[in-house]
């Protein structure tokens, strides 16, 4: 697991993009999000609720992303849906591109300091 | 929602240092948390919840800064930020908790609160001991207490024994003015059976003069007492 070597800084990062890529495909409660990183990412990248309700918090403050509460099929406890707002939509593209080009960049210097050495 | 359960997300919200609304918030999402690790995994759940102390560091780094305290809690102007602040017990009896102490600030709605359990502190106090500003119990002690056995204090009233600076029990009252149904003892008594310097009562003694009658009722009612009586 390569989870513990990914720093808090880069880490947040990394996991709320991940978090609005889900959103995007579907409106999704706290632990199914949790759940779904753990399992696309082959239980590499581990996202525990210290870090992914803040983010949701922060992600919601902002707008991005707005909350509604729901019973799976009308019945048992309702859970806390989130799904990505109008305004989200545009973080998220705008987000995402930026990933891409500073992760090309960051290919970039690395792989050409590995040369280098 | 088990009992385990819900002391372990309390138990995180402990050691969160944040602020009221923020401890709410976290307190919903890790209820709908736990609730969902529960239903996939059943009696096994606890083997995938992490440390308490863990769990709340890794909500404490990821939350904005500027909602984690500096302080423990953010306190009014009228409370110290020194000692014992709030202790819950854990251990309830009859749902009440063993004890409640407070100093009347409760951090997470930001309001004051006042102690309730088996043993309450605060600056108002309920319980079946009671000890405050104003405490009310079986026994109370306190500035004003109001005590169903016994009451002590600056202002004390019991519907068994009282003792304060003005005291008023149903059995008895003791006190610098003491009002009672039965006994009363202080500077001033007012009783059934009253002793002190000023007196009403059927039965009396005046301390100065050590004039009364009330010597009679003691010989009828408590012979043990007037062995010692000239």
């Amino acid at each position: 697991m390569i989870d513990i070597n990914i720093r808090k800084e880069l880490k947040s990062g990394v996991v709320e993009l991940a978090i609005l890529s889900l959103l995007k495909e579907r409106d999704m409660y706290g632990y199914e999000i949790s759940n779904e990183i753990d399992k696309r990412s082959s239980n590499r990248l581990n996202v525990k609720e210290g870090t992914l309700y803040p983010i949701l918090y922060r992600l919601e403050e902002k707008e991005v992303i707005e909350s509604y509460w729901k019973a799976l099929d009308g019945r048992g406890k309702p859970r806390k849906y989130y799904r990505v707002t109008s305004i989200g939509d545009r973080y998220f593209y705008s987000y995402k591109e930026e990933w891409f080009v500073v992760s090309n960049i960051m290919r970039d210097i690395l792989i050409g300091e590995e040369e280098e050495c | 929602m088990l009992a385990q359960y819900k002391n372990y997300i309390e138990e995180v919200l402990e050691i969160i240092e944040t602020d009221p609304k923020t401890k709410e918030k976290i307190r919903q999402s890790l209820t709908e948390h736990v609730d969902a690790i529960v239903e996939r995994y059943g009696s096994l759940a606890s083997s995938y919840l992490d440390e308490p102390e863990k769990v709340a560091m890794e909500f404490m780094d990821n939350l904005k800064t500027d909602n984690v305290q500096k302080d423990v809690y953010e306190y009014p102007w009228w409370l110290k930020k020194r000692g014992i602040h709030r202790k819950i017990s854990k251990k309830k009896i009859l749902n009440i908790p063993l004890y409640h102490i407070t100093d009347g600030y409760n951090p997470e709605t930001g309001e004051f609160e006042v102690a309730k359990g088996f043993f309450a502190i605060g600056p108002v106090a309920l319980g079946v001991v009671s000890c405050g500003g104003a405490a009310t119990g079986i026994i109370s002690f306190g500035g004003i207490s109001l005590g169903l056995l016994l009451s002590l204090g600056g202002v004390s009233v019991a519907l068994g024994g009282a003792i304060g600076g003005f005291a008023m029990g149903g059995l008895f009252a003791l006190g610098g003015a003491a009002i009672s149904y039965g006994l009363a003892f202080g500077g001033y008594a007012s009783g059934h059976v009253a002793i002190g310097d000023v007196t009403e009562g059927k039965y009396f003694f005046h301390i100065k003069t050590g004039e009364g009658n009330a010597i009679e009722w003691f010989k009828r009612y408590m012979p043990y007492l007037t062995r010692y009586f000239k």
